[in-house]
């Protein structure tokens, strides 16, 4: 070693030789300034011109002030004290090398030499008295060379500051009494009364004092140190805070915190959950809670990172995790969180139904609930896992397999989980009532309303006020052309909220419902006097095309042919053209079970009015009347032909010019037929050009878009214009009950968007090898063999050939229309204006394709 | 609507009697005829988590959460802050010389 520094010492001579200076210069450059100063000391030594002592002089101001900010003041001290001793002739160094003497405590020595300069700053003195006293505040010790009035004001200071945290407010302003504000010394002032403030929560006060300090001295850093502690609007980032966490917390962790936070937000788990556990430790002994804290907050990122993770990076992430965070007590064994990871985007309820039973175990003793919540508890948790099988189960209705055997028995057994966990629920909890309004959405989305039914009097057995299964049961009995239970129902729900609207119309439309069970059991009179009830709580029914064609129809049958003539020529003489009330009175007609005969004038007035010239008013008031029978599924003899009638008859208006309600009408029956989607589209586009502010035709035509299913959907198109139907809703719904109507609606189709577009694709952790939602079905040949297994083992065991599974997007057979062309049979009747509530159930989400 | 708990400023954790005490301390911070806005936006968040079971069910199955890494150092702040009493003094005045 001694060889190598012999060499290199002569090496560096030798080098200097080439280049005096230059090599002091480069060593300068590059940081290596103890270097510098040595190899500065042999020019010097070799050559001791002025030149050199000038560069020997440099090179010692800038060691010692490399020193001091390194933090080594002694040694800094010492190399400024060789300065001194040297001497500094270079004018420009005098000032700077003042600062430097002032910075490590010889103020003596930094006032004579900065004096030479009197002349040129005269404010460097003061410069310099500040300095040292700041000096002599922060290091006593190092500071004997300051003036004493210095000293002693430093002390007095000091011994403030130790009083303010000690909480010694008095004895703190008694050490500050004799520092005067223009002193050296009056910004420490500023400062300790600023802290006093400070500890005292005080924060005006403290602000007051506090931005009044200069920010390059010692007191304006300090404050901006402690300032990042809470007050508002301070740097958050400060530095130098670590030894203070060390004292007040035991060790450092708002760093590791803050890096924690960056991991996180980069979704580098690895590391996030490595510096999660190192400070876990510390955590717990600042405050037990502030893990489950940190858990509570990092799970839903977790969830969100690992569902776009493999499946074993994922396993990995999870239970890194769980053994480095501090569990919550609602989920003491983590099962919850598994069972939601499981259950989540990329995931399925299979995989995550054992965990939510062994959550289920961990409820009963888990200490984050008191012992009467805990039956609460398991039932919520039962609902849910009710509600996620039988959504699996509706998934497996509408898999391409279903109506084979092997599948409609697993659909069938998922059924039965579903139910026996909803109904485990009840039994934990009778009076939950979200565990019954899951049973009553599973079996009506499996079609089977009387046990939906069945369940919704149950659930008035328990909760007999409950005004939405009142009204629902309404709506079920009013379908089954059942109004007397209808009506029961209605009127207790209307005993709840008499002014509720929905009410009054489901009470409106089981009275004229009744009207007609009595006239066809020739009850003429208990017909005529439901009508005038029906009448009196919607007065304003009694001027409408539908009452009236119902009054003429029950006075034909009643053979006062007078008054239904009457009655006919005032339903006339609402509108600009008759045919609306031909077919009105054809309809009625029909489902109130007129003679032949009776109905032959009707049938001919409707062709005729068939032949006639199209009409944009006529068009949208014929879908206006018609819509409710298609909507609610309310068959009567010949629907299926007068639906064909309209649709042909809007064919031919495509080209005319329409009020926009009209058009919002025609748009409205259109959509309500698979088989006229391209009519639709065309008027709900020509509704888009020609009525650029009106929600509605952007909202069909992306509700529609959707409709096509999650592989057949141009899924982005959906999301902008159901986006610009609830931009406008929005705009108007101060002014507009239709456009305020709308917009829950919209919002609530777009969340179903969402619900599309993150449908699970075949992988429990992403990895989805189609295209993902909104693509063209795959090619089979794409697909990786595992899953062209699968499909084919299962359509296998079905029965099918598997290439059967990728057809054609554009073929649909009649079946898509459902029975809306098919048999024709009386069914119960449907009053149009105030029109029966749909079934309650909740949109349903698909999990994924089988 | 913003968070019940954020406009209530209660833990998520939060029983029924604490609900109710901070629901009418803020009632009384901000009645109804001098607050109309602020008033409605506490009654909504107070109705939110008065159920008892609709409370127990956003406990069980609410991963989201509005708080947040950056709050929890900001909670350490104040910590430090209450206890700079442990602090000696050449440990605060060191944060003159901190980087």
């Amino acid at each position: 070693m001694a060889f190598w520094r012999a060499n290199k010492a002569d090496r560096d001579r030798k080098e200097g030789d080439r280049s005096p200076g230059l090599e002091v210069e480069r060593l300068i450059e590059k940081g290596r300034l103890k270097d510098a100063v040595k190899q500065a000391k042999l020019r010097h030594r070799d050559d001791p011109s002025p030149e050199h002592h000038r560069l020997l002089e440099r090179a010692y101001l800038l060691r010692a002030r490399q020193l001091l900010e390194g933090g080594m003041a002694s040694a800094a001290q010492e190399v400024a004290l060789h300065l001194v001793e040297f001497g500094v002739t270079d004018p420009g160094l005098i000032g700077p090398s003042a600062e430097l003497l002032a910075g490590v405590g010889l103020a003596d020595r930094a006032l004579a030499l900065q004096a030479r300069l009197a002349d040129e700053d005269p404010e460097a003195a003061g410069r310099l008295l500040r300095r040292a006293a700041d000096q002599a505040v922060l290091h006593p010790g190092r500071s004997t060379g300051a003036p004493p009035e210095i000293r002693s004001g430093a002390a007095r200071v000091r011994e403030a500051l130790d009083a303010v945290r000690r909480g010694d407010e008095e004895a703190a302003r008694s050490a500050l009494k004799d520092i005067t504000r223009g002193s050296p010394l009056g910004e420490w002032k500023r400062f300790a009364l600023g802290l006093i403030a400070f500890r005292g929560r005080d924060d005006e006060r403290c602000r007051d004092a506090w931005d009044r300090l200069d920010p390059d001295r010692a007191p304006g850093r300090i404050a901006k140190g402690l300032r990042s502690l809470d007050l508002p609007g301070a740097d958050l980032d400060a530095p130098g805070l670590e030894p203070i966490e060390r004292r007040a917390l035991g060790e450092p962790v708002l760093g590791p915190l803050r890096a924690l936070g960056s991991m996180v937000a980069q979704d580098r788990w690895a590391e996030a959950t490595r510096i999660l556990s190192s400070i876990r430790p510390a955590l717990r002994r600042i405050d037990p809670k502030l893990g489950e804290r940190l858990t509570r907050i990092l799970s839903l990122p977790l969830i969100k990172a690992v569902s776009r993770l493999g499946y074993a990076e994922a396993q990995r992430t999870i239970r890194a995790f769980i053994a480095g965070a501090d569990p919550l007590p609602i989920d003491p064994r983590w099962n919850r969180l598994w069972a939601l990871i499981w259950e989540g985007p990329q995931g399925h309820i299979d995989e995550a139904e054992p965990f939510w039973r062994k959550y289920l175990k961990d409820l009963e003793t888990a200490p984050g609930l008191r012992d009467e919540e805990r039956p609460t508890a398991r039932a919520i948790v039962l609902t849910h896992l009710g509600r996620e099988l039988a959504e699996e189960a509706s998934a497996m209705d509408d898999t391409p397999l279903s109506g084979f055997s092997r599948i409609d028995a697993e659909a069938r057994r998922e059924r039965k989980r579903a139910v026996d966990c909803l109904e485990e629920a009840l039994r934990l909890c009778p009076t939950h009532r979200p565990a019954y309004q899951a049973l009553i959405d599973a079996h009506r989305a499996w079609g089977q309303p009387e046990e939906a039914a069945e369940v919704g009097r149950l659930l008035l057995d328990a909760l007999p006020d409950d005004f939405d299964t009142l009204m629902d049961l309404a709506a079920h009995h009013y379908r089954r052309d059942d109004p007397g239970m209808a009506l029961e129902y209605a009127g207790r729900a209307r005993a709840l909220r008499p002014l509720d609207d929905e009410a009054i119309g489901q009470e409106w439309s089981a009275r004229v419902s009744l009207a007609r069970h009595h006239a066809l059991k020739r009850r003429f009179d208990e017909a005529r006097a439901e009508f005038d009830l029906a009448e009196r709580l919607r007065p304003e029914s009694a001027r409408s095309l539908h009452l009236l064609a119902r009054k003429a129809v029950l006075e034909l049958k009643a053979g006062r042919d007078d008054r239904a003539r009457w009655l006919i020529a005032e339903a006339e003489g609402l509108l600009a053209e008759p045919s609306p009330l031909w077919l009105a009175l054809l309809i009625e007609a029909r489902r109130y079970k007129l003679p032949k005969k009776t109905r032959e004038p009707f049938e001919r007035s409707w062709a005729d009015a068939l032949s006639k010239k199209r009409r944009s008013e006529t068009a949208g008031a014929l879908a206006e009347l018609l819509s409710p029978f298609l909507a609610g599924d309310v068959p009567y003899t010949g629907r299926d032909t007068h639906a064909r009638q309209v649709a042909d008859y809007l064919r031919r208006t495509t080209r005319l010019k329409y009020r926009r309600e009209d058009l919002a009408s025609a748009c409205s029956f259109l959509g309500l037929i698979p088989r006229e989607r391209k009519l639709f589209e065309t008027l709900a586009a020509k509704g888009s050009r020609n009525f650029p502010d009106a929600p509605e035709f952007p909202m069909m035509l992306g509700a529609f878009e959707m409709e096509k299913g999650p592989f057949r959907a141009d899924l982005p198109k959906a999301r902008r214009l159901l986006e610009k139907g609830l931009h406008l809703a929005e705009a108007q719904a101060p002014a507009d009950p239709r456009a305020a109507a709308m917009v829950p609606k919209l919002r609530e189709t777009l969340t179903s968007l969402e619900d599309l577009a993150a449908l699970p694709m075949h992988s429990p952790f992403g990895a989805f090898p189609f295209g993902g939602p909104g693509s063209p079905l795959p090619d089979p040949s794409s697909l990786p063999p595992h899953v062209l297994d699968m499909i084919e083992t299962i359509a296998g065991q079905a029965g099918i050939d598997p290439e059967d599974l990728f057809g054609d997007e554009d073929e649909y057979d009649d079946d898509d229309f459902g029975d809306l062309f098919g048999d024709e049979d009386e069914g119960p009747p449907l009053p149009p204006g105030p029109r029966p509530r749909p079934p309650a159930s909740k949109p349903r989400k698909k999990k994924r394709e089988r | 609507m913003s968070d019940p708990y954020d406009v209530l400023e209660l833990p998520r954790d939060a029983d029924e009697a604490a609900i109710r005490a901070r629901y009418l301390e803020l009632v009384r911070r901000f009645p109804p005829d001098r607050e109309p806005g602020r008033f409605a936006a506490i009654r909504e968040a107070y109705d939110a988590v008065r159920d008892p079971t609709r409370r127990l069910a956003n406990l069980l199955f609410d991963v989201a959460s509005t708080d947040s890494i950056d709050l929890v150092a900001a909670d350490l702040r104040a910590r430090l802050r209450d206890h700079l009493d442990r602090v000696p003094i050449d440990d605060l005045l060191a944060l003159a010389e901190s980087r």
